[in-house]
């Protein structure tokens, strides 16, 4: 196992040079000098020079890499344009925020998609699958945002059960901090649950017809028992793996929900800071993002690797 | 014994009709049409592409033309689906963005198979350093929640219909190269590819003649995969402000702008978040159509 992990962290390394570089390229991409954007449109050639001479904009683009990546690495990713602090201070205070609405997301998107899926592999083909699959079919089409502002005009602006924005701390009161958590997770949950609920089926249709399961129900075990102990602990093992998937797609998605309930995390200021052009910021908060990304994808695969051995022995599929 | 079976069949179709039958493509296409789901969606896709193309004409009016006395006006016989804070009307915006959609989607989508799909031949072909090479830039791009992506590259290019399209074609190609340059890998060590390396033919005729049409299958499955996405990110950038730009219609924008007056026009919301819905569920489902139809296990 611990070869396993060794090898699958040293295939990180090229990939998170990559994502380095790729992140690099975007804030080099940016249309205009950012010289001129900081030192404004007036400026003297004198000051401008100065100003790329302080940002290191005058020297080759493999030294400018090596020096932003350095200061990285040391977790000094600049200032910010717009107030002059410390970029990597503003994300580290906004981190907080998106976990608990993802983690919140994450749990609601597996408390509706396994159970769900379970039911509808259970009684396939009856009309709880056809409901429960069709459903999950058109629930795919419904964009996160779209059900935010459902749900802000009806539990917000018609009912009055939730606050329609904004994001109250534990610390503040656990009551509060509920209801304004519930319907941001809620919705990002239910976006992500029909990924979760048709894997789920596909699966558990998949071990049902092995011939292990069918040497259970022959021996006369109670489907209960066959479903719990012989179906459901089998056909978990490539569902981990599409947590994954659903992680990945959840963050694209709590940026979006953010943006939809004002909720003071990651995504806000990332939308907040690419209206105010201050790219720095932009960037940082996805190199974060995505290398945490990553790590969370590596830890899936070791745990693929543990609940099948074919995986880590380079057997399996 | 199968010849004499072949030949005492009653009615043989002509020759040339019988070549065309034998197309693997054809019999896809006849499959999906056999099956109810894909059939209908790809209906519901066919009409929202007729829409896109005509429906700003048969609106009857001006997605763009203001009405200071008609603002959030409900539906009425001049504007069936009633009419923004600028009193225009929803109906035509919304032909209008369902254009820039499948505009933004289509070509989106072209891009990024043009450039997946031919990358992802010359890597695997290739192999060696090349395709380390190709292959490590996609992963990194590969690595990143597409969406977020997306965000980042349409933030740095800035709004804008041809800057949405390139976010998402990049977000696309590593997707398409992945599929290619597995199905390459495969191909290229079979016999009748190195019987076209025998009889002398070039590295670009046999990528592009030979090996192109083996792959393409799965591109398919993956194009109409990502216009289901492209359709619902393009919506998403331009529900953040930094897709198409105003005053151009895009059903995200409108759902956007729409949401502040959810309680006052409840239509203004309704109408783009219905047809976004059922274009990427049509999209959605007739991508799994396809991907049925397609399945090498059941064209040969």
């Amino acid at each position: 196992m611990a070869t396993y992990i060794a090898r699958r962290l040293l295939e990180l390394i090229p990939v998170l040079f990559g994502v380095s570089v790729v992140v690099f390229a975007l804030l080099r991409m940016v249309p205009g000098d950012p010289a001129l954007f900081i030192a404004g449109a007036e400026a003297t050639p004198d000051v401008l020079a100065a100003v790329r001479r302080q940002m290191g904009l005058d020297q080759a683009i493999p030294v400018q890499y090596g020096l932003w990546l350095a200061g990285a690495l040391r977790g000094d990713f600049g200032k910010s344009f717009v107030n002059g602090l410390p970029i990597l201070d503003l994300v580290l205070q906004k981190v907080p925020a998106t976990v608990e609405l993802a983690t919140a997301g994450l749990l609601f998107a597996i408390v509706l998609g396994f159970p769900l899926g379970i039911i509808a592999a259970k009684r396939r083909e009856t009309v709880w699958d056809y409901l429960i699959s069709g459903s999950a079919a058109m629930a795919l089409g419904v964009p996160v945002y779209l059900l935010g502002v459902l749900f802000i005009a009806v539990f917000s602006l018609m009912l009055g059960w939730f606050p329609p924005a904004g994001r109250v701390r534990f610390e503040e009161g656990v009551d509060l901090a509920f209801r304004s958590l519930f319907m941001p997770a809620f919705c990002l949950g239910l976006a992500h649950a029909p990924i979760l609920i048709r894997f789920t089926r596909n699966s558990i249709l998949d071990v049902l017809h092995e011939d292990y399961v069918r040497t259970a129900i022959a021996k006369g075990l109670p489907e209960r028992l066959v479903l719990a102990r012989h179906v459901l602990r089998n056909a978990m093992i490539p569902v981990v793996t599409i947590l994954g998937i659903v992680f990945g797609r959840l963050i694209g998605g709590v940026v979006i929900t953010e943006a939809v309930f004002a909720w003071p995390g990651m995504g806000t200021m990332i939308i907040v800071a690419i209206g105010n052009r201050d790219y720095g910021l932009v960037q940082t908060s996805l190199l974060l993002i995505v290398v945490v990304f990553v790590f969370i994808n590596l830890f899936i695969d070791v745990l693929y690797g543990w609940l099948d051995p074919r995986i880590r022995l380079g057997g399996g599929p | 014994m199968a010849e004499c079976a072949v030949q005492q069949r009653p009615g043989r179709k002509p020759a040339a009709f019988q070549k065309r039958e034998a197309n693997p493509y054809l019999l896809a296409w006849r499959r999906l049409l056999h099956k109810p789901a894909g059939c209908v969606c790809l209906y519901v896709v066919v009409g929202f592409v007729l829409l896109a193309l005509v429906g700003p004409h048969l609106a009857g009016q001006d997605a763009f033309v203001m009405n200071a006395s008609a603002e959030l006006h409900g539906p009425s016989r001049q504007h069936p689906l009633g009419t923004d804070q600028f009193g225009r009307d929803i109906l035509s915006r919304v032909m209008y963005g369902i254009r820039i959609s499948f505009v933004v989607a289509l070509s989106a989508a072209f891009l990024g198979a043009a450039v997946g799909i031919s990358t992802g031949i010359f890597a695997g072909y290739s192999g060696a350093w090349i395709e380390a090479v190709i292959m490590r830039i996609y992963d990194a791009l590969f690595a990143f929640p597409t969406i977020l992506l997306a965000i980042g590259i349409a933030a740095t290019t800035g709004p804008g219909i041809f800057n949405a399209a390139l976010a998402l074609a990049i977000v696309s190609v590593p997707q398409f190269a992945r599929i290619v340059r597995g199905g390459t890998l495969v191909e290229k060590n079979k016999d009748y590819v190195n019987a076209a390396i025998c009889l002398g033919g070039s590295n670009g005729r046999i990528m592009l003649q030979h090996i192109l049409p083996n792959v393409t299958s799965p591109s398919l499955v993956q194009f109409t995969l990502f216009m289901a996405f492209a359709v619902l990110v393009e919506s998403a950038l331009s529900f953040l402000g930094l897709g198409v730009p105003p005053p151009y219609p895009s059903l995200g924008s409108m759902l956007a702008e729409g949401r502040q007056f959810i309680q006052k026009a409840p239509w203004y919301c309704a109408a783009p978040g219905i047809v976004l819905t059922l274009m990427i569920f049509a999209l959605n489902t007739l991508s799994d159509a396809v991907r049925d139809v397609l399945d090498p296990r059941l064209l040969r």
